[in-house]
């Protein structure tokens, strides 16, 4: 099995690549070179955008703020 | 003047005075469709008895009790992945021709409100990546300028239908660039508001970070007309941001005193060379917006490639989890080049999207950072005219050679407006402010709009 096969069938793509196994192996090969289109940050710190957050209290802010159209308005 | 040569601003005024009615307009505007149609393919399906239906209402609503708002009887197309209430969403795709959406998208239910007209749905690339395609139910929308050439995509038949004066206003989607390209290629003005400011409710998503639903017209006006009544909070778009309610045409004739511009000349003359009118082009605008009063300044940034990979990795990862199910079970489903666009995404890693959303913070304080020294940015749109629609290495070599995936990664408001034209095709330039920054957009698009004489040129269809 090639290495091109393996990952097909571990991302569940068997059907496709046995009907398209050029476009498959195209694929494989571009995000190869996506991968390497920009720097990998190395320092642990660093989160990613966006950052998980919890929704939070809206604030009551006027008539056209959120208090007057979103129903989850935990704040007063 | 034919009444479907009106932008959408001038038919308002029309229609609220009593000049011209909803039924007249459509009218002329269905003769339009009728006789151009066929060579655009703009649309993907026609509603021509619900929407004369639609402008019946409104004149009989306007003559007794006067507009609801300045969109009240004006036509406005709807991208084929955008949700009009028992009509089928098709994304132009085998997979979807009988999904009938049970409800309005939210954009779509704010136009109704206001009383809008829905002529139709429209063209877009299949499932908004696809690429202009020959293998699938519809044909792919041309160019009005000139229908053997491309139309820019994936909003492809909201600009044919603009730019070709079938329809005064469209809604368009952009993840990578989907309603500045067909801008730039059909000579329209395309918006792509900050990302949180439009709803995407009812919008068949491409990539979650990353679409933007925004307006697309025929003048700087009409844009910032439309974006009034798309903008504001949705608690059901988890991507949606509050912000006061504002008037979008409020500075447009402010001119550009004091405004600061950045051209980000790298993207286009390093970074991914463009075209010799291209770059005539862009020199010629920046010459012209400091004629008119701007500062204008050389600015960089990171290059368009880190951008460019960054956005493909994220929107690839998205869009694969989206359409994993159809590319396991049913790929042959597809046309050819959206199975070829989609399947990279099943080969992203983990880590590769985390480290393109770390990447992406980087990138997006970056353009911030540049932000602190101007008030704009302008840069390229697409780095050449639109190339033949047939020829498909020529359409392939369009898609990255682009400098609009940045504002999709970092979020901020862009507009794509026309800026000259090569080989009888429009040629489009961005401009691009900070976060909820519009109307300062609009107001330096609105006076390069003015000063420059591309507005007066329309398509020979």
């Amino acid at each position: 099995m090639s290495n091109a096969e393996t990952l097909a069938k571990a991302a569940g793509l068997d059907r496709a690549w046995r009907d398209h196994q050029a476009d498959v192996e195209e694929a494989i090969a571009s995000v190869a070179k996506l991968r390497a289109g920009f720097p990998r940050i190395t320092d642990a710190t660093k989160e990613p955008t966006p950052s998980y957050r919890v929704v939070g209290p809206i604030q009551p802010s006027g008539p056209s703020g959120p208090a007057a159209i979103g129903p989850k308005v935990l704040g007063t | 003047m034919s009444a479907h040569t009106l932008s959408l601003a001038e038919a308002s005024a029309l229609i609220a005075a009593r000049r011209l009615s909803p039924v007249e307009l459509l009218t002329d505007i269905q003769a339009r469709i009728a006789a151009v149609e066929p060579r655009l393919n703009a649309f993907i399906r026609q509603l021509p008895d619900a929407a004369m239906a639609q402008a019946r209402d409104a004149e009989a609503e306007i003559a007794s009790h006067g507009p609801r708002s300045a969109l009240h009887g004006i036509p406005v197309g709807l991208k084929d992945i955008i949700d009009l209430a028992g009509v089928p969403t098709t994304c132009h795709s085998k997979q979807r021709l009988d999904h009938v959406a049970a409800e309005d998208a939210v954009v779509t239910a704010r136009l109704r409100a206001a009383g809008a007209v829905f002529p139709g749905k429209l063209s877009t690339h299949e499932f908004a990546i696809g690429g202009p395609c020959f293998d699938l139910p519809f044909p792919p929308a041309r160019n009005p300028w000139n229908p053997g050439h491309h139309p820019g995509g994936s909003s492809s038949g909201s600009g044919a239908a603009v730019g070709g004066r079938l329809l005064p206003a469209a809604l368009g989607t952009d993840t990578g660039g989907s309603i500045r390209h067909p801008a730039s290629h059909c000579g329209i003005v395309g918006m792509k508001p900050t990302y949180g400011l439009v709803s995407r409710r009812g919008v068949f998503p491409l990539a979650f970070t990353l679409d933007h639903v925004g307006p697309m017209t025929r003048t700087v006006r009409d844009n910032a007309m439309l974006l009034n009544l798309l903008a504001g909070y949705d608690a059901g778009d988890p991507g949606s941001m509050a912000t006061p309610a504002e008037d979008y045409t409020r500075a447009l004739n402010r001119g550009l005193a004091g405004l600061r511009i950045g051209l980000v000349r790298h993207f286009h003359e390093t970074d991914s060379v463009a075209s010799p009118a291209v770059i005539a082009a862009l020199d010629a605008a920046a010459r012209l917006l400091a004629a008119e009063g701007a500062t204008v300044q050389d600015i960089t940034l990171p290059k368009l490639e880190q951008f460019g990979s960054v956005n493909r990795i994220i929107l690839l990862s998205e869009a694969g989890a989206i359409h994993e199910h159809w590319l396991r079970d049913a790929p042959g489903d597809y046309a050819n080049l959206t199975r070829r666009r989609l399947l990279p995404g099943m080969f992203v890693s983990g880590p590769d999207y985390v480290q393109a959303q770390r990447q992406r913070r980087v990138l997006v304080a970056a353009i911030d950072a540049a932000f602190q020294d101007v008030d704009l940015l302008l840069c390229a749109s697409s780095m050449e005219e639109a190339c033949e629609i047939d020829d498909a290495v020529a359409v392939e070599r369009t898609y990255p050679r682009q400098a609009r995936t940045p504002f999709n990664v970092s979020g901020h408001p862009a507009v794509s407006v026309m800026c000259g034209v090569s080989n009888g095709l429009p040629l489009g330039m961005q401009l691009v402010g900070r976060n909820f920054a519009e109307a300062t957009v609009y107001r330096a698009a609105a006076a390069y709009e003015r000063a420059a004489p591309w507005a007066a040129m329309a398509p020979g269809l």
